[in-house]
C-alpha cells in the first residue's frame, strides 16, 4: 500500500511541473514594411515562431510552440516613423489585414508604439528585458494568442491603426541598414496528453484509497 | 628549520583562503578599442540605449575588479546623477548585433554625466576606474567567453533619460585648397579592464614544492664546511 501512496504523490508532483512550466519564444527578423489601407492602415512585419522559416535568432525553451498554452507577457521591439498610438496585433496572415481582422484571425497584443517624429525611430516596449517586467497581456488577448501559435505553429505581426488618414510605416531599411523587429513571448505550457493521463490516475487511485479508508 | 615551520604555516593559510579576494594574482590592464557603432533604441516611456561599440578582451580572467572607458558622447544637460546613462555590457549576438542589449546583460556602477551643463555637443570622455562587484565582474567573464572570440558589446543606458547618444561618425565640410572637402571622422571608444586570476590548486603545489627545494638547497649550502679558509695553513 506504501508504494501505491509513493507512487501516487510522485505522478502528482511530475504533474504540477509539466502543468506550471513556461515557454520562452525570442525571434528577430527583417521588417517586411508592406503597407495595406482600408479601415486600418496596416504595415506587416512579418512571421515569426515557425519551424519551416526560422531565423538564426529564433529560441524556444522550456517546451515547444505546440506546448504553448496562454501567452501571459511579452517585449517587443519595432522601428517606425510618423506613428501615433499604433497597436501591434499578432495573428494568422501576412495579406489583408482588413478581412482578417473581421474574420477574427488578428488579436490586439495590447502594446502602443508613438513616433510623431518623421524620422524612423526605434522602440523597445516596455523596456530592456534584463531590467524591465514583461508587458502583461489581457487573459483574453493571452489565450487567443496562445491557441492560434499552438494550433497555427507560427504567428504573423502586423502594426496597425484605425486612424486612416495617418501615413506611419515601418520600413524595411533605412538606407544600408536593415531594419529588425523582435519579440519575446512568456508562455504557460500546456500538460501533455500523456501528464494527463497519468495525473488523473494517480488521483483516481488517491480518491479511491481515501473512500476505502474511511469506509473501514 | 623555524623558517621552513613559518613557511608551511603561511601556505596552509593560503590554501585555506583560496577563493578569498587577496588569494588572487592581477594579470595587468587589458584593453581594447572600436569604433563607435551609433545605434539608439528609445525605451519604455522615459529611456534610451545606445550602443558603444563590440570589443575584445582576448586574454580570459576569472573576473575584473574594476573598469574605466573612454568615448566619445553627446550628453543633454539633464544628463546628471540618477539621469546619466550608465555602461552595460551585453553578450555579443553574431546574428543580429544590434540587438544584444535584449539578451543577457551586466550593469555596471560606472556612469558618464555631463561635467559641461551649457553643452549639448559631441564630447571625448575619459572615466575614472570604477569598482565591479563579484558577480558583475564573474558575470562579465562569462558573457565575454560566451564568445569563440570573446567579443563582447558595450551600451550605455538610462530608464530616465533619452537625450544622449553615442554616434558613430561625424561628417563635416572643410574648405581645402579652394574647395570644399566632405570629410568624415569615425569616433572610437576605449574599454579597460583590470583582470583577476585565481591560481589553482595545483599552481600553490608547484609553488609550495618549489619553496621547500629552495630551502633544502639552502640548508645544505649553509652545512658545507668552508675547507680552503681551515686548511690554508
Amino acid at each position: 500500500m506504501a508504494l501505491v501512496k509513493h507512487t501516487c504523490f510522485a505522478l502528482l508532483i511530475l504533474l504540477s511541473g509539466t502543468a506550471f512550466g513556461e515557454i520562452t519564444l525570442i525571434e528577430s527578423k527583417q521588417q517586411k514594411g508592406d503597407i495595406e489601407t482600408g479601415s486600418y492602415r496596416a504595415v506587416y512585419l512579418g512571421r515569426l515562431f515557425s519551424s519551416v522559416d526560422p531565423s538564426p535568432t529564433q529560441s524556444i525553451t522550456g517546451g515547444t510552440v505546440s506546448d504553448v498554452g496562454q501567452i501571459t507577457g511579452m517585449y517587443g521591439l519595432v522601428h517606425i516613423r510618423g506613428a501615433t498610438n499604433v497597436a501591434l496585433y499578432g495573428g494568422d496572415g501576412a495579406v489583408g489585414f482588413n478581412t482578417l481582422i473581421n474574420n477574427g484571425k488578428m488579436v490586439d497584443t495590447g502594446l502602443r508604439f508613438s513616433n510623431t517624429n518623421n524620422n524612423v525611430q526605434s522602440f523597445i516596449l516596455p523596456g530592456v528585458p534584463a531590467f524591465t517586467s514583461p508587458f502583461s497581456l489581457s487573459a483574453s488577448a493571452g489565450t487567443a494568442l496562445g491557441d492560434l501559435l499552438r494550433t497555427r505553429g507560427s504567428m504573423d505581426f502586423w502594426l496597425a491603426t484605425t486612424d486612416v488618414t495617418s501615413t506611419f510605416t515601418a520600413p524595411s531599411n533605412v538606407g544600408s541598414d536593415s531594419k529588425n523587429f523582435y519579440v519575446q513571448f512568456r508562455a504557460t505550457a500546456v500538460p501533455e496528453p500523456a501528464s494527463w493521463l497519468l495525473g488523473s490516475t494517480a488521483a483516481a487511485m488517491g480518491w479511491l484509497r481515501f473512500r476505502r479508508k474511511t469506509k473501514a | 628549520m623555524a623558517i621552513a615551520r613559518l613557511f608551511l604555516v603561511l601556505l596552509a593559510i593560503s590554501l585555506l583562503t583560496l577563493g578569498e579576494k587577496h588569494a588572487v594574482c592581477f594579470g595587468g590592464v587589458v584593453s581594447s578599442t572600436a569604433d563607435q557603432n551609433g545605434t539608439k533604441y528609445l525605451v519604455g516611456q522615459t529611456g534610451a540605449v545606445s550602443k558603444i561599440g563590440t570589443f575584445q578582451f582576448s586574454s580570459p580572467a576569472d573576473y575584473y575588479s574594476e573598469v574605466r572607458l573612454r568615448t566619445w558622447i553627446e550628453l543633454s544637460p539633464s544628463s546628471v546623477g540618477a539621469n546619466a546613462p550608465r555602461l552595460v555590457f551585453a553578450q555579443y549576438d553574431p546574428f543580429f548585433p544590434d540587438l544584444s542589449i535584449l539578451g543577457p546583460v551586466v550593469e555596471t556602477d560606472l556612469s558618464v554625466e555631463n561635467v559641461n551643463p551649457v553643452s549639448n555637443g559631441v564630447e571625448d570622455r575619459q572615466s575614472l576606474w570604477v569598482n565591479l562587484t563579484l558577480s558583475q565582474g564573474s558575470a562579465l567573464e562569462s558573457i565575454i567567453a560566451f564568445d569563440p572570440l570573446r567579443r563582447v558589446d558595450a551600451w550605455l543606458y538610462s530608464p530616465t533619460n533619452r537625450d544622449f547618444a553615442t554616434p558613430d561618425v561625424d561628417v563635416s565640410l572643410e574648405f581645402i585648397d579652394g574647395e570644399f572637402v566632405e570629410t568624415t571622422y569615425v569616433f572610437t571608444a576605449t574599454i579597460d579592464l583590470n583582470p583577476i586570476i585565481v591560481p589553482e590548486p595545483s599552481s600553490y603545489l608547484v609553488a609550495t614544492g618549489l619553496s621547500l627545494a629552495f630551502l633544502r638547497f639552502r640548508r645544505r649550502n649553509r652545512k658545507v664546511p668552508k675547507e680552503g679558509v681551515h686548511g690554508a695553513c
